[in-house]
């Protein structure tokens, strides 16, 4: 055996030694931490959240949605999805946001008993976060949003990450905190004929 | 009253008999049972517009061209609907119950399902809750 092939085997694991090395790696990873996930979207440039648990699906925005009379802009009818009737609702104006120009995507949500799909403009991503990452909602958001946003979590995007320009001290344009919203609140809204 | 288009199979139990009629431009239809007859004109005092009492329509788009009689607690009356007046034996697969957002926002409280057949809805309304006399709110 050559010198080089000697100094290899001295550098090199034994098949133990090497599990116990992943297992060890394994315990590096925090997994107590707990997380939530979410489902990342914007409405009217904004950007929002719903918890993943309350999220059925995602659909294509172009269904076709079938009108009902009688009915406030806020819904837009209903769609057939595989032998069942669903309801589509905007949230624009609940959350006091000027009407979508588009037709985006449709999550299909469940909340407050209630199974609708929610249209909105652009899905961004679905993630999970630690819980600790969101903070309260503050007091300065604006009166019809308070009542639908349980908290916010500004996503951690370095300029560099992010390809995006600094704006102004640790500020990143894109990077403006997301919204999560409370799908039972939007949902008792809703009934109670709001928006 | 038109006979619909005949079903192959009329079993009791998968079928509801259906009159259906529009209000409006809008298709509607409301259970047999309640229908107790059909007039070209109103002769009962207590009289509505479907898409007037169905849909809170501010203005009538179309003059009723057939009137249906209903019975309430005050007695008979007389609903104005468009179109023709059918009566068909609709399965109950074609029959969806009303999503609870649509149920909560509906202008009227009589609203109770839907069918879907060729890509169209068809609004289901109760006969048993409609009241002539009712003015909706939007």
């Amino acid at each position: 055996m050559t010198n080089t092939h000697q100094q290899r085997d001295n550098q090199s694991l034994s098949l133990e030694e090497a599990l116990a090395r992943q297992s060890n790696d394994d315990t590096i990873i925090d997994v107590d931490e707990p997380c939530q996930q979410l489902v990342l979207f914007r409405l009217a440039e904004q950007r929002f959240a719903l918890p993943g648990s309350a999220v059925n699906e995602i659909l294509n925005g172009d269904q076709p949605v079938y009108f009902v009379p009688g009915l406030p802009a806020s819904t837009e009818g209903v769609i057939h999805l595989r032998g069942n009737i669903e309801s589509v609702v905007t949230l624009q104006a609940l959350l006091g946001l000027p009407p979508a120009e588009q037709t985006g995507m449709l999550l299909v949500v469940t909340a407050a008993g209630i199974r609708s799909a929610v249209r909105i403009d652009y899905l961004e991503d679905v993630c999970e976060i630690p819980t600790s990452a969101l903070k309260p909602a503050p007091d300065t958001l604006s009166s019809q949003l308070m009542p639908y946003v349980s908290a916010l979590w500004q996503p951690d995007i370095t300029p560099a990450e992010s390809g995006e320009k600094e704006t102004n001290g640790d500020s990143v344009e894109g990077s403006a905190a997301i919204a999560l919203l409370d799908p039972d609140a939007l949902f008792n809204a809703y009934q109670q004929g709001l928006g | 009253m038109a006979i619909g288009a005949p079903n192959h199979s009329l079993d009791a139990a998968s079928h509801v008999a259906l009159v259906l009629f529009s209000a409006g431009h809008t298709l509607a239809a409301i259970e047999a049972r309640h229908v107790a007859g059909l007039a070209k004109s109103a002769h009962l005092p207590r009289c509505a517009n479907a898409e007037y009492l169905l849909l809170n329509a501010p203005l009538l788009s179309v003059a009723p061209t057939h009137w249906l009689t209903l019975q309430d607690a005050n007695g008979a009356w007389q609903l104005g609907v468009t179109g023709d007046v059918v009566l068909a034996h609709t399965p109950i697969t074609e029959l969806f119950p009303l999503p609870s957002l649509i149920a909560a926002r509906h202008v009227s409280p009589a609203l109770r399902g839907l069918t879907m057949a060729n890509q169209t809805v068809r609004l289901l309304f109760d006969g048993a809750a409609l009241d002539p006399a009712l003015t909706l709110q939007p």
